[in-house]
Formats: structure tokens, sequence, C-alpha cells
């Protein structure tokens, strides 16, 4: 019964780790979902955006931090950032 | 009603307070107040017209301002407010406009782990896919809702639970439940109902699938259920998204709407910039007319509109639909047009 549980809670351990994606991948499968592209923006205000969506889009901690490092590594560079295309 | 509005007041304002001393106690991941991030103001400020026949006109602006309030490393205070004056010309008579204005939320999220949120206060119902994600202006591929929209466009006053996490390295679930305590007071919309929300999403398809129910509990007490789905196409700029809904006193229906963007089409700057948006609808209103909620359709209604979107800039979306409705063996075209502009500000930039 114990070693039961245990493997229950590996199992579920094993599911919430998962794997995580590329943040550039991980952008393109959520957030083109419903946008089109995104304006440049400094760190701290994408720090700030991706905290709002992780819970409009159901992402989890370690993908709302890809999509932060990728969209800070491409915001000064882009005007506009249509990675999906 | 002051009572309780000033009740639920007292209770956000310590419940922001309460987010600003943890905050301040934070561990430095980000650092500060605001962990790392900043304050932003942003939303859209829009104009649209509906003309569905010669004498008959809709026009008005509306804005829509979001303040997001990022406290240390954990916590959100999101806020966003609508207003809208539309205008009516009928049969050669201006007027009156009356302003409506409201909250659309004003929240509290607490990020307790990797995969659980905590939110509570003054929150949009999550139900489906159109009220949560699509219907802000900016966001939304056409300017009209569709015909089914008010089924489930609700607010709640209580709280809301959202996990995600992946099955497998190809399916992740989501799953959120919800109750809404009280009515909603003054401009704070709220409906007395409990329900919940889960969703399957395969990221190499790029497809969703969702299931969403909802209990009303106010004085009339009913059902509504409702499933979604989302593909963004790989291979071209093309998204399709549907929803269905059945609610037992408010008749059911669905949509299905198909956006295809210009981008790859041609090299030619507008048409990069373009996109061509088709939806099909149709509401079957109830066996007993409903008199819950007026903005539904009172007999079975289907519509199919075609629209067109163009960015000229990154703020600026100008729209443009056609649309088509069929009802009692009559039918009525609508057309419409838009412009909005959206604008973001934070703090020090």
């Amino acid at each position: 019964m114990k070693t039961a549980a245990l493997l229950i809670v590996l199992g579920f351990s094993a599911c919430l780790a998962g794997s995580l994606p590329e943040g550039d991948q991980v952008y393109k499968s959520n957030c083109t979902r419903c946008h089109i592209s995104m304006r440049p923006f400094p760190e701290k205000m994408y720090r700030t955006i991706v905290r709002h969506m992780r819970i409009k889009a159901g992402l989890t901690k370690p993908e709302a931090d890809a999509v932060l490092a990728f969209l800070s590594a491409m915001g000064t560079q882009a005007k506009t950032a249509d990675a999906r295309h | 009603m002051t009572g309780i509005f000033r009740l639920n007041r007292c209770a956000l304002l310590a419940a922001v307070s309460a987010a600003a001393l943890l905050a301040q106690t934070a561990p430095a991941g980000g650092g500060g107040l605001f962990g790392g991030a900043t304050p932003i103001v942003t939303g859209a400020f829009g104009f649209t017209t509906d003309i569905n026949n010669p004498s008959n006109l809709t026009f008005g602006p509306k804005f829509e301002p979001v303040i997001l309030l990022p406290l240390g490393n954990r916590f959100l205070f999101e806020t966003e407010y609508s207003m809208e004056l539309p205008v009516e010309r009928a049969d050669s008579t201006l007027g009156p406009a009356i302003l409506s204005h409201s909250f659309e939320y004003m929240q509290l999220s607490y990020f307790a782990t990797s995969n659980l949120i905590i939110t509570g206060g003054n929150f949009v119902t999550p139900f489906g896919i159109y009220k949560e994600r699509l219907d802000p202006q900016w966001t939304r591929n056409l300017l009209d809702e569709p015909m089914i929209f008010p089924i489930n466009d609700y607010s709640s006053i209580g709280g809301m639970v959202r996990t995600s996490f992946y099955l497998s390295p190809s399916v992740k679930l989501n799953v959120t439940a919800d109750y809404g305590a009280t009515e909603g007071v003054a401009q704070i919309g709220g409906e007395k109902q409990t329900g919940g929300q889960v969703g399957l999403y395969f990221p190499g398809p790029r497809f969703e699938v969702g299931a969403s129910y909802s209990r009303k509990l106010g004085d009339e007490k009913f059902n509504v259920a409702g499933m979604d789905f989302v593909w963004n196409v790989r291979r071209t700029p093309l998204d399709i998204r549907g929803e269905a809904v059945w609610a037992d006193l408010l008749g059911k229906g669905y949509w299905v709407e198909g956006a295809w963007r210009l981008s790859k089409a041609t090299g030619n700057r507008f048409f990069r910039h373009s996109q061509i948006v088709g939806r099909a609808e149709q509401y079957f209103s109830p066996a007993q007319a409903q008199d819950l909620n007026e903005d539904l359709p009172s007999v079975n209604t289907k519509a199919f509109t075609a629209g067109f979107n163009y960015w000229p800039t990154d703020h600026v979306k100008v729209a443009f639909a056609y649309g088509r409705q069929f009802d009692s063996g009559q039918s009525q075209g609508i057309w419409s047009l838009g412009v909005v502009y959206r604008f973001t500000w934070a703090k020090g930039e």
C-alpha cells in the first residue's frame, strides 16, 4: 500500500517536472494561440506581462521562465517579434 | 448594497496591503517590492460602427484600461475597467447615448508553486475560450462577439484555483476550479456560481481542446456546459477556434472561426500586416422563451461573417467585417468598421 502511494507520488512528481521545451517553442505553442505579434519591451515589463499570462494561458513556472528569457533576448532586436512565422 | 461594496473594497485593500507586506519579505529572486518586474498600465481604445440597415446604425468609443501590479515574486494584482458609449441611430433618430462602465475584473493572484495559482477577488469566470482570452477588443478577430457570448459572459466574486502540468512531453493538462460567493455590486460584476474547466493541450500539433461547466446558484439555478478548441495550424499561419455551449434555461449554440494571416501569402507590406477572418455560428433558443438574458436572440438564429484586419503599426488595428444573419425566414446584413489603438505604459519606462 505504502509502495503504491509512493509510486503515485513519484509518478505525479514526474508529471509535474515534465520536460521543458525551448523558449521560442513555448512562445509559439502558447502565446500565438491568441496573439499575432509581441512588441519589444524592456525585461522588467516582460516580467509583469509573463506573470499576467501565466494565469490566462495556464503556463507553468518553467514555461513562463522560458518565454521570459526568449522575449527578453529578442526584445531589443526585433521591432515586431512575429516569431510564429 | 453599499455596505457590501464597502466590505468588499476593504477586503480587497486588506488583501493588497497584506500582499505588499509579504512582497517586501519575499526571497530575492527578482528583488524589491515588484519582484524585479514593473507596474504596467495597458489596454485599448477603440471606435466601432455597426450598420444593420441604412437607417439603423450603432457607433461609439470603447476604452479598456488594464493595470498590472506585481507584488514581490509571487503576487500579481490586476484590474481592467471597461467604458463604452454606444450611440444608436434608428429611423433618423439619434441617441440617447448611455455610458456603460464597470470593472471587468479586479483580482489578486498568488503563484503558490510552479503549477498552482490561487486567485481571489473579482475575476472573469473561467468558461470556454472567448470571455477570458479573446474578448479584449485588441485580441478579438472580429469586432462583434459571437451570438452565444452572453451565455458565458460572467464574472465572479470569490476564489479560483488553477493548475497546469504535463501528463507527458506531448500532452499538457490545465484544470481550473472557481467559486463565486456573491452577486455583483455597483460596478463590480458577479454571479453566485461554481464551476470548472479542464483542458488538454498538445504542443506538437498545437491543438487544444477543453470542457467547461458552471452551476448558477442565484435565484434561478441551472447548469451551463461548454466545449472549445483552438488549433494553430503549423504549416500555414491559420488559426481555427470554436466553442459550443449548452445552458438549461438560455438555449444552446456554437461558433467556429478561422483566421488566416497573409504574412506568407505575399511579400507585399500591406498584406504581411493583414488577416482574413471567417466565422459561422448558430444559436438555438430554448423551448420555453427565456427572459434571463436580453442580449441573446429571441429565436433560432444563424450567421456568417467575413472580416478583414489590417495593422498599419504595432499599436493600431483597423477592422472591417460583413455578416449575414438568418432568423425566422428573414435575413439581414451587418456591416462593421472599427479602429483600435493599443497602449502600454510602465513605471520608469
